[in-house]
């Protein structure tokens, strides 16, 4: 008898997010039947809930009633409760990591169950959040703006007081996370990671036995999901990002290569244009203003999926920016779903990225250009592209390993093993 | 005649070789440089990556597949085949800053001197920080004649690896053959082609990226001290070549090579008087026995290491208290330096 799924998540389409789409690419490729437990009422942390893709026969999806994470999480446990009899096996993926919460219930409910964990990020010990939450205080010295403030005995007892209790508060934070990846982990019969640097950093600590239980699945691309090619119109060159930016994850190496070019060729917009769709902080945006690049570098509104894949499709170079984590973690251990859908069309990556880690691997392998965090790299690079016509051959065969059909034929070899 | 040879040693570099060969590689210049990539032995896919280059340009590239001889050993390799006029080295995980690489070439076709010289960047991997080195009292474009240069110009600064052009029949009737398994041997290629340099000029471009950061270079400070027998190897060698050399010498070229070892002496006792933090005891020993050496060999050079703060202390110490931090011992000159200067110097 074929086995069912229940795959409980809280982004599925209609509601995307990186995540929701990594789930929807890999299992509508599968020979399996999957339930997916999701909810289409709250949009929070997602790009909206428009997002209608094409529906697949081999997955139903089931939308909880809930308004919010607390809700969802109670009734995907009842939700189990009343039909664990139709399902052979679960798989919960983070992000958020609340459906890991679902997946430690229901094993405590029904032991047998074979259960996979997929995740998105790390939960505990997230470099990226690790950098976030060095948190400048309001009462920092690096805000005063006088003399005054800086000798001020007001300000230097409140900085300590904020020191203490947000320490105490970021412990808490964290001690909770780190419980609950230690839980997954342990609990889970089977772990997905997204590449084997997340799998090394998340499992370092941790014996053989349970290393054995983890599985590396690429994010991927959907070939039918791609419009039809269109022949390009405009002369100039046109990068385009696609995704979220913020004050980590930032082009401000870029955008200082680009404005070292302008400088020396006022003409520069007649040659190529960077455009951005999705969110950006405002001193990214404020430098743009600054510098004059408004005709270079152009900031679009967020578009849908499919939308996003016709942007990729029509792009000269597609921008790959991953935070630079060195300071927490020598390696970049994040693989940025859009990768994989820019990988997808074919078109030419230009990468900037730490010299080790995921991203700068698979660039590499694909033949894409990686520059590291230097805006000499960076300039070098765009110098050649855009005054000697400088060109890349993308590696088609390594292309093909991040196809959703080959990715899903991993998924399905482990779901026949269990 | 090709105008240009560029040496690459490769090992282990396939992640950094791809962006330094596409930052030479310009279609406008292409045919007048000699492209001359050595693997040496490296064990990661170095050499495919190699291959393929060569095999789309084959008029302008050379690979040199050769079992691992050390940084000194791929460049005589490519200093014994090399055609060009003039000859300068890029190492694998560095890049040329292309747009000032072509205005380069195109004016070294219309060049004689026997070395020119250009500014550079070391480029930092994770604090993004780029660090220009250049030449601020040298006129642009001048000939000079080295003999007859106030040592002044060159402000503290030297001819190393990363600004350097030599002309090749400089280096090779230099007999340039550095070192093999060694590290450090660019000291080497800094000084010996002096001997035969005459004239040289600089020109206003900014050419050299030089990488820094990664955990496996030899010039990362831990690094230092756990390769300090090959400093020690190369600075041996170099003090046999000046007391074979300094009396021929002109005035100048004396003292600028004197100058030179003065800098690679003193990192060399930082390297155990500072950076080493282990093996105390082993490493007593051998600077101690170094400094034994060089007072045996040359007495100028000796006495010329009492300038640095440090090593002063450490001389008068006997090197037993050898990485005291130097805020420490300036508080310790401060209060005892008369008694250390008086009877040191």
């Amino acid at each position: 008898m074929r086995k069912r799924i229940l795959v409980i998540s809280w982004f599925y389409p209609p509601v995307t997010s990186s995540e929701g789409l990594v789930t929807y690419k890999l299992i509508s490729a599968s020979q399996y039947e999957y339930d997916v437990f999701t909810q289409k009422n709250s949009t929070l942390w997602s790009y909206g809930n428009k997002d209608y893709l094409p529906e697949s026969k081999n997955v139903n999806t089931i939308f909880a009633n809930a308004n919010n994470l607390e809700e969802w999480v109670k009734e995907a446990i009842e939700y189990y409760k009343q039909n664990k009899e139709k399902y052979d096996v679960i798989m919960t993926r983070s992000m958020p990591p609340e459906s890991h919460k679902i997946g430690q219930e229901i094993k405590t409910i029904n032991p047998n169950i074979k259960w996979i964990a997929s995740f998105g990020d790390p939960i505990a010990d997230n470099p990226y959040t690790k950098i976030a939450l060095n948190y400048k205080s309001p009462h920092s010295i690096a805000n005063c703006r006088s003399i005054k403030g800086v000798i001020s005995p007001k300000r230097i007892v409140r900085q300590a007081i904020f020191k203490i209790r947000y320490k105490k508060q970021r412990k808490e934070y964290l001690d909770k996370d780190a419980k609950l990846q230690e839980n997954v982990i342990k609990k889970a019969n089977y772990l997905i990671f997204n590449s084997e640097y997340q799998k090394e950093y998340m499992l370092q600590k941790y014996e053989e036995t349970v290393k054995e239980k983890a599985v590396v699945l690429y994010h991927s691309f959907n070939e039918k999901l791609y419009p039809e090619a269109i022949e390009k119109k405009e002369q100039k060159i046109k990068m385009t990002y696609i995704g979220l930016l913020d004050s980590i994850r930032n082009p401000s190496i870029l955008f200082k290569a680009i404005k070292e070019l302008y400088d020396k060729d006022k003409d520069l917009s007649k040659k190529i244009v960077f455009e951005f769709y999705g969110t950006m902080s405002d001193e990214d945006k404020l430098f743009i203003i600054n510098n004059d690049l408004v005709n270079i570098i152009k900031i679009k509104k967020s578009v849908n999926y499919l939308e996003s894949l016709k942007i990729m499709q029509e792009s000269d170079w597609l921008l790959q920016i991953d935070a630079n984590i060195s300071e927490v973690n020598p390696k970049n251990i994040f693989f940025a779903a859009k990768l994989a859908d820019y990988i997808g069309t074919g078109n030419k990556i230009f990468g900037i990225t730490m010299p080790e880690g995921i991203s700068a691997d698979i660039l590499r392998k694909l033949n894409a250009v990686v520059t590291t965090y230097s805006v000499e790299n960076v300039k070098n690079y765009l110098w050649l592209i855009i005054y000697k016509n400088y060109n890349i051959e993308m590696n088609k065969e390594y292309r093909e390993q991040f196809s959703n059909i080959n990715v899903a034929k991993k998924l399905d070899n482990l779901i026949q093993r269990i | 005649m090709k105008v240009l040879t560029i040496a690459i040693p490769v090992y282990n570099t396939e992640n950094y070789i791809k962006r330094c060969l596409d930052s030479i590689i310009i279609d406008e210049i292409i045919n007048d440089i000699e492209i001359i990539l050595v693997n040496d032995g490296s064990k990661d896919n170095s050499i495919d990556i190699l291959n393929s280059y060569k095999n789309k340009y084959k008029e302008s590239i050379i690979v040199i597949d050769k079992e691992n001889g050390g940084h000194g050993s791929t460049i005589n390799a490519a200093l014994e085949k090399a055609t060009g006029k003039y000859f300068r080295v890029l190492d694998s995980d560095d890049w040329f800053n292309s747009q000032d690489f072509e205005t380069f070439v195109k004016l070294l076709k219309k060049e004689d001197v026997d070395l020119v010289i250009t500014n550079y960047r070391k480029e930092h991997v994770y604090n993004n920080l780029s660090e220009k080195i250049c030449w601020k009292k040298l006129e642009e474009n001048k000939i000079y004649e080295f003999d007859k240069i106030n040592l002044d110009l060159l402000e503290k600064e030297y001819f190393v690896m990363a600004n350097s052009t030599y002309k090749t029949e400089i280096l090779k009737k230099s007999n340039l053959k550095l070192l093999e398994k060694t590290f450090y041997v660019d000291m080497q290629y800094n000084i010996m082609p002096i001997k035969n340099l005459k004239t040289f000029k600089f020109i206003k471009l900014d050419i050299y990226r030089y990488y820094i950061g990664r955990p496996e270079q030899s010039m990362n400070l831990d690094n230092f001290v756990k390769n300090r027998t090959s400093h020690e190897k190369v600075m041996k060698f170099l003090v046999e070549y000046y007391n074979e050399n300094y009396e021929k010498l002109s005035k100048n070229k004396e003292e600028y090579i004197r100058i030179i070892l003065y800098y690679m002496l003193t990192t060399h006792y930082y390297i155990y008087c500072v950076y080493a933090k282990k093996d105390k005891k082993l490493i007593y020993k051998e600077i101690k026995a170094f400094d034994k050496y060089l007072k045996e060999k040359n007495l100028k050079l000796y006495n010329m290491m009492y300038e640095i703060g440090q090593i002063r202390y450490n001389r008068k110490t006997k090197f037993l208290f050898l990485n005291i931090s130097p805020q420490i011992f300036s508080k310790i000159i401060s209060k005892y330096g008369s008694i250390v200067k008086r009877k040191g110097v």
